[in-house]
Order: structure tokens, then C-alpha cells, then sequence
């Protein structure tokens, strides 16, 4: 049989939290001593989360849209927010639905996040907030967009959806901004099936974000405003064994990338992705690289061939946030964002995960070198 | 149905109940004076052996073919059982019933026209999943007795900026859906349902799921049948379902990976479906039917006049997700002296909570606005369930005065 023959090598981690404990523990749900609409055990593992992350609130959410979503709201914020749209669809989707303006901005061509030069020149009266994304996990130029933020008076938000465990100047990513929001879907490293959890160390911000999630308080100014944004036992139940496994699954993502790196380091027109000096860890997640100018192939053929060989490759983010239906009202025919374009262009993920062993790193690599 | 309540000895077999389960005799044995809960706290419902073995291989099923959401199998098969129990060609299922509503909401806008009639007294989230939807909620006089949203309001306020009427069913009262499909006509604007606590219900002669354009159920934890977490949306209109399954999947349109919509993530996972699936044969299997649902109601509150407690809900089919007690004005002790007994007792019962959506307060009175004299009993699963149940109130009702007094000094 041909080495590989039939399998489907898909990008994202599909890091499957032990069968065993994951069952047993659903399955106890229904055991009539146990309980589960006091939701104890999404409790104990926000707890957990707090430890890891090193923040002082945490709130576990259904998906990471709604940390977004339920954080912006609780900030009542009105008005524009400047964000990439060089991210996920989910960042821009938060921000419309929580009734802001997206204020598209362009991104460092080495670090793919928002900077502060690429931000300032946007914001004027109507700025509400500044959402930054720390993509691939790597962490946003954080003390020069807090200082930015901090000069205008302008909330800082982080989307962290790619970033758990990322560490900036070896402090804790949600250290930073008034919140971040994280996501848990199950292409994470770290995941529940779906879910979020919102992070703060700021008090009045929790308290703003409990009222929201509180249907029943009268007395709250959000009260008209709230909505049922909470995760499930069943979702902590998957989200704390994931959370058990992250470290080994992070040290097999760091394996893995090295072995991408090593296989492929003599291809002309292929160039990894590196992360910022100031970003001391990350969860390694995200196998991204770059087709360069000077390549002998283009994406389009490289990404055919593999999925030929039923790999999977995917071009995020392609085409990029603002030329999509939905944004059409919020762009502006002259807006130009060259680095974002370009980055949508050329850029491509590879196969990581749980799924995707060392073996299946080398037989990506070599269909590679055979493309190329 | 009936036909099983003449052939049983209903008598033979409460007594026996009654011997079998521990029940409340004295006010001594309320927790609330020292004695033991009646239930554990914020218990779900219990699976059987067997429904615990099929969700252990739902579970390994989830392993095997390494699909944990995104529209997996498990969603997919618990949409098509839903369609079929609701009688309807499409269900669509959501993260909650919030987002549920929500999408549908969305779904229904058309741009600029974008009012939804809702009623005056409904759920305290309600205005705000309008709002989220980006809707502007405009508030409609429910009938006094029934909480039904009355016709008559919904033609004062009816425009063409209107994009939906909502109207909500409760488990003691279903929505005068005829009246308001004649509207729905008249206008051009569609009738969704809120049907949460209505799940099983019948209104003339069809069970709940194909009324108006749409109709929203939750799979909350707190639901007999439910999912732990989840919602869904019956249909019978595919261009509907179309929209709301790419709604709920960041507005992907299933084949190319663009979005010209604006979603977001609302997808269920693969656990919950399987725990929705387990659940829906379990509570088909329990098949706690009308017939016996009213013998019992009638026998258990046996003694208690109906002008002070009584159960109601609309005609139920072969299943029942909720009944509403009502306090009548000659019901002895308060609804707040009520519901602190029953509370303590971790009965499976809370005050139908209901808000004004003109000014988002609470009933402000005890009888005079009628929500505060609602109770909603949930999850029930059994006849022993309801006999405990019942076994308070009559405790409640023989010794009002002293647990009146008691609870003052308390």
C-alpha cells in the first residue's frame, strides 16, 4: 500500500482530549448526585484558566465570537473600531453585531499584526476601541499600542483567539488591554469542541461583564442588555482536559514545526513565518509560511498539488476580511491596505496537530519538494 | 391515551406511590424548617442504563471519525429526528435557544424593515436578542389571563417596517396562531414562534413545530428534554433553513469558503447532539401522555380546590416538557412565602419569570399582574416525581397559617 494512500491531512490541531476521562465525566452528568445548572465545574475550570493564563477574571463563554461579542458589549462602547482585516471572519463579525463600525487597518508585513503606525492615522473623534489580534499567536507590538491607546484615550482590546499561551516580554498575554477574548473551537490546541473565555485583570470590567451575563438583575444598568452567553459543563468537562494536555500538545507543535522547517529549509520561495522577539512563548499552533516573489511556483499551484495528494493546505485569510459581501458598507472604494493584500496572497498553512505525525510531516514534505 | 387511563387502577397504583417514595407529611420534614431536601440540588434529569450506553457510543463515535462540531453527523442526524418529531421538513440547531431566536431574527430582516412585534410580558433577554439581531422591538398588549399576544395590539402597530411578529407559547397556553397567520397574510410579515416551553404541545389537533414561518425550542439543561446546552429551529420554508445553517456558520455559504452574510458562530457541538439524541428517545419512551398527565394532576391535587392551585396546559400529545401551576387568589400563603419553601426543597419549579419589555421591571405586584402567580414545573419525569411535587403543596395548603408565621419570625 502506498505510504499515506487514502488519508486526509487537515490544517487545524483536531487535538482530541482523552476519550476515557472526556466520556466518564459526560456521562456523570447524569449520575443523580452530580449536578450541573449551577454550572460548578465551568467554575472550577475558569479557576484553572486564571492559574494558566495568570489573570485575575476569567469567563468561559460558548464560542469565541461571543467573547468578543459579550466583552464589547459590556464596555457599551459606540462608535468605530480599528481592526485588521487580516484576521479571522469572527473578529470583524464580534464587532458588527456588537453595533460598531469596523475601521479596516493594515498590518506589519513581518509580524502580520496591527502596529502602532498602522493605527494611529485612523483614529479621529468617532473612535470607539482598537481591537488588536495576536494572529498565529504571536503577540501584538503590545506596549506601543498600549501607549497609543493610552495617548487618545481609546479602550484596547485583544482578539486572542489564536493566542493561548502566548507570553509578551514573558508576561501573559491578557495581561494586557481590558480584555482579551480566546477561542476554543476544536481546531485549537487548546479546546472544548467550541468556546471562549473572555480574560481581564480589570475589576470593573468583570463586573460589567457579570451583569451582562445576569438575566435576572433588575437593579443592573445592563439588564435590558443581557443575554445567556455561558459555556456548558459538558464544554468545561472537554475544555479542562484539553487544558490538562496543552503543555504536551504545545511541545509536539514545537516538534512539528521544527521538522517543517528542517524538511523544507532549501526550497526556493518558501518562507516561514517568525515570531516577534518581544513574544517570549506561544502554543506554536499555526504552521504558516509565505510564497515569495521570487518563486519558481505560485500558492494556487502549490495548494492544487497537495490537495491532489488529499493535503489539505489552506490560504488564511483569503480573500481578506474587507472584500467580503458583508463589509461592503464599511469600506470605502479608495481604501487601501497593501500589506493585507499582499499577505492574502501568498501566505498558506500546512497540517499540525495531534493527527499529523512525524512520518506524515516528512510525506507532506516530500510532495512539497516534488511540487516545487 | 385514555383508553390506558380506564383500563389502569390509577387508585391502586398512587397508593402504592405514595408508600413507595418519600413525600413531605409536616412542616417539620421542609428543609427550609431543618428537614432534608425533597431533591438534590439543580439535579438533570437522569438517563437510564441504556441511554448512558448509547451516549458512551456517541461519544467514542465523535472519536472515531474526529469531528467534534462544524456540522458534524451526530447535529445532523438530531436535526432530522427533530424534523420529524415537530412534523416538519427542515430543523436547524443552534448553540442556545438565544442565538437560536437571535439568527432567526436576522434571518427575517429586511433591510430598513426591521421592527419585530413582540409581547409585553416575555423572557427579561428577549429585547436584547432583538436588539443583538439588530431589530428594533416594538411591545404589544399580552391578554390579561393567558399571556397569549393579543391580535387586536398587533394591528395598531403593524407597518411596513415590521419584519416579524413574535409570539411566544407557553406550556399552559398556546398562541392563537390562526389569528395570527390571518395578519401574517393581511400584511406580508411573518409569524415566528417562540416555542421554549411549549416543546410536545398540540394546538388543534398539530403538534408545535409548524406554526407561523418558524418556531424556536431550547435543549437547555434545565428542559426535560434538552441537550445541556443548545437550541434549535423548526421550519418548513428551505430557503430558511438554507440561511440559518450558513447564519450560524459565520455566514459560509457551505460550498466556497466566502462569506457574503453576516453570521457568526452559533454552531452546536457534537456532544451536545449526542445528548440531544439520547435524550429525545428517552423522553418519547417516558411518554408521560395527556391522559395520564391530567388523571394525575387531578388525583395528586386531590384536596386542593382548583380556584387555588391548578395545573395547566394547552392539549399535550404523547410528551410533556413543562406544566404551569397557577396560585389562585385563595392560595393561603404569598407567591414569594410559596416559592421559598419550594426553592428550599430544590423542587424543579421557579416563578414563570417574566419581565415587562416596556420597562424592563419585574410583575410589581402579587396577584393584580398575573405572571407573579405562575409556577413553572420542569423536568418532570415520572408520576413519583409529580406526587413528591404535590406532596408540598398539600403540606403548604393544610398548615398555611403556621408556616406564614414561622417564615415572618425566620
Amino acid at each position: 500500500m502506498k505510504r499515506n494512500q487514502g488519508r486526509t491531512f487537515h490544517v487545524g490541531q483536531l487535538n482530541l482530549p482523552k476519550q476515557s476521562v472526556v466520556s466518564e465525566q459526560i456521562c456523570g452528568l447524569f449520575d443523580p448526585e452530580q449536578q450541573i445548572n449551577d454550572g460548578h465545574r465551568v467554575k472550577a475550570f475558569e479557576q484553572s484558566l486564571a492559574e494558566k493564563l495568570d489573570v485575575k477574571h476569567v469567563f468561559a463563554v460558548n464560542n469565541g465570537t461571543f467573547a468578543l461579542l459579550a466583552g464589547m458589549k459590556a464596555l457599551q462602547l459606540k462608535g468605530e473600531v480599528i481592526v485588521p482585516s487580516f484576521t479571522f471572519i469572527a473578529t470583524i463579525q464580534a464587532i458588527i453585531w456588537a453595533g460598531l463600525t469596523p475601521i479596516f487597518c493594515d498590518v506589519d508585513e513581518q509580524s502580520h499584526n496591527i502596529s502602532a503606525d498602522t493605527v494611529e492615522p485612523l483614529i479621529n473623534q468617532n473612535t470607539a476601541a482598537i481591537v488588536g489580534v495576536h494572529l498565529w499567536g504571536n503577540s501584538c507590538p503590545v506596549d506601543e499600542l498600549e501607549a497609543l491607546a493610552q495617548k487618545h484615550n481609546i479602550p484596547l482590546i485583544f482578539d486572542a483567539a489564536h493566542a493561548f499561551g502566548t507570553r509578551y516580554k514573558d508576561i501573559g498575554i491578557s495581561n494586557f488591554g481590558l480584555f482579551s477574548g480566546f477561542s476554543f473551537h476544536a481546531t485549537k490546541v487548546m479546546n472544548a469542541s467550541e468556546g471562549g473565555v473572555i480574560a481581564t485583570q480589570y475589576d470593573w470590567v468583570a463586573e460589567e461583564l457579570r451583569a451582562l451575563g445576569t438575566l435576572n438583575d433588575y437593579s443592573s444598568a445592563l439588564h435590558s442588555k443581557a443575554f445567556n452567553f455561558q459555556m456548558s459543563e459538558v464544554q468545561s468537562i472537554i475544555g479542562h482536559q484539553s487544558l490538562m494536555e496543552f503543555e504536551d500538545n504545545k511541545q509536539r507543535n514545537v516538534c512539528s514545526m521544527q521538522r517543517y522547517k528542517e524538511r523544507l529549509k532549501s526550497v526556493q520561495g518558501i518562507e516561514f513565518y517568525k515570531f516577534s522577539k518581544d513574544c517570549t512563548d506561544s502554543n506554536y499552533q499555526y504552521l504558516v509560511l509565505r510564497v515569495t516573489a521570487d518563486a519558481k511556483f505560485t500558492r494556487y499551484d502549490l495548494m492544487k498539488g497537495l490537495r491532489k495528494q488529499n493535503i489539505l493546505a489552506r490560504d488564511y485569510f483569503s480573500p481578506p476580511i474587507h472584500k467580503l459581501g458583508f463589509c461592503r458598507e464599511y469600506v470605502s472604494d479608495d481604501l487601501g491596505l497593501p500589506v493585507t493584500d499582499m499577505l492574502s496572497e501568498s501566505l498558506m498553512q500546512l497540517p499540525m496537530g495531534q493527527a499529523v505525525s512525524m512520518d506524515d510531516i516528512d510525506f507532506i514534505c516530500d510532495k512539497i519538494i516534488e511540487i516545487v | 391515551m385514555d383508553s390506558e387511563c380506564n383500563t389502569f387502577s390509577w387508585a391502586h397504583y398512587l397508593f402504592q406511590l405514595r408508600i413507595m417514595i418519600t413525600t413531605k407529611n409536616n412542616i417539620s420534614e421542609f428543609a427550609c424548617f431543618g428537614g432534608k431536601p425533597l431533591f438534590p440540588a439543580n439535579r438533570l434529569t437522569a438517563l437510564s442504563a441504556t441511554g448512558i450506553l448509547e451516549l458512551e457510543d456517541s461519544i467514542a463515535g465523535i472519536y472515531d471519525c474526529r469531528i467534534m462540531t462544524n456540522d458534524g453527523p451526530l447535529n445532523k442526524k438530531m436535526e432530522k429526528a427533530l424534523a420529524e418529531y415537530h412534523k416538519v421538513e427542515y430543523c436547524v440547531s443552534f448553540c442556545s435557544g438565544s442565538m437560536a431566536t437571535m439568527l432567526l431574527l436576522a434571518a427575517l430582516k429586511k433591510g430598513d424593515n426591521n421592527e419585530v412585534i413582540i409581547p409585553q410580558w416575555a423572557y427579561p433577554s428577549l429585547t436584547s436578542l432583538v436588539e443583538l439581531a439588530g431589530c428594533t422591538p416594538v411591545v404589544v398588549q399580552c391578554e390579561h389571563a393567558s399571556l397569549k399576544l393579543c391580535p387586536e395590539g398587533i394591528g395598531q402597530v403593524i407597518s411596513a417596517n415590521t419584519c416579524a411578529i413574535l409570539a411566544i407559547n407557553y406550556s399552559h397556553e398556546t398562541v392563537d396562531i390562526e389569528r395570527l397567520e390571518e395578519l401574517s397574510d393581511a400584511f406580508n410579515v411573518p409569524v415566528v414562534c417562540d416555542s421554549v416551553q411549549a416543546f410536545g404541545a398540540v394546538h388543534n389537533g398539530k403538534i408545535m413545530g409548524s406554526n407561523g414561518v418558524a418556531e424556536v425550542f431550547s435543549l437547555s439543561a434545565n428542559k426535560a428534554f434538552g441537550a445541556a446546552q443548545g437550541g434549535y429551529v423548526t421550519t418548513n420554508r428551505e430557503s430558511l433553513a438554507v440561511k440559518l445553517k450558513s447564519l450560524r456558520n459565520f455566514g459560509f455559504d457551505g460550498v466556497s469558503r466566502t462569506s457574503h452574510l453576516l453570521g457568526l458562530n452559533a454552531k452546536l457541538n457534537e456532544f451536545h447532539a449526542a445528548l440531544g439524541l439520547v435524550k429525545l428517545n428517552e423522553f418519547r419512551a417516558a411518554r408521560i401522555g395527556v391522559g395520564n398527565l391530567t388523571y394525575l394532576c387531578g388525583a395528586l391535587g386531590n384536596g386542593l380546590p382548583p380556584e387555588m392551585l391548578h395545573c395547566r396546559y394547552s392539549a399535550f400529545s404523547e410528551t410533556i416538557q413543562q406544566v404551569t401551576l397557577f396560585l389562585g387568589e385563595n392560595w393561603p400563603l404569598t407567591p414569594k412565602q410559596t416559592l421559598r419553601i419550594l426553592e428550599s426543597e430544590n423542587l424543579p419549579i421557579k416563578r414563570l419569570e417574566l419581565t415587562n419589555m416596556k420597562n424592563h421591571q419585574p410583575p410589581d405586584n402579587q396577584f393584580g399582574e398575573f405572571p407573579i402567580g405562575y409556577l413553572n414545573l420542569s423536568a418532570i419525569q415520572s408520576p413519583q416525581e409529580l406526587e413528591q411535587v404535590f406532596s408540598v403543596f398539600r403540606v403548604l395548603n393544610d398548615n398555611a397559617h403556621q408556616i406564614a408565621k414561622t417564615l415572618e419570625i425566620q
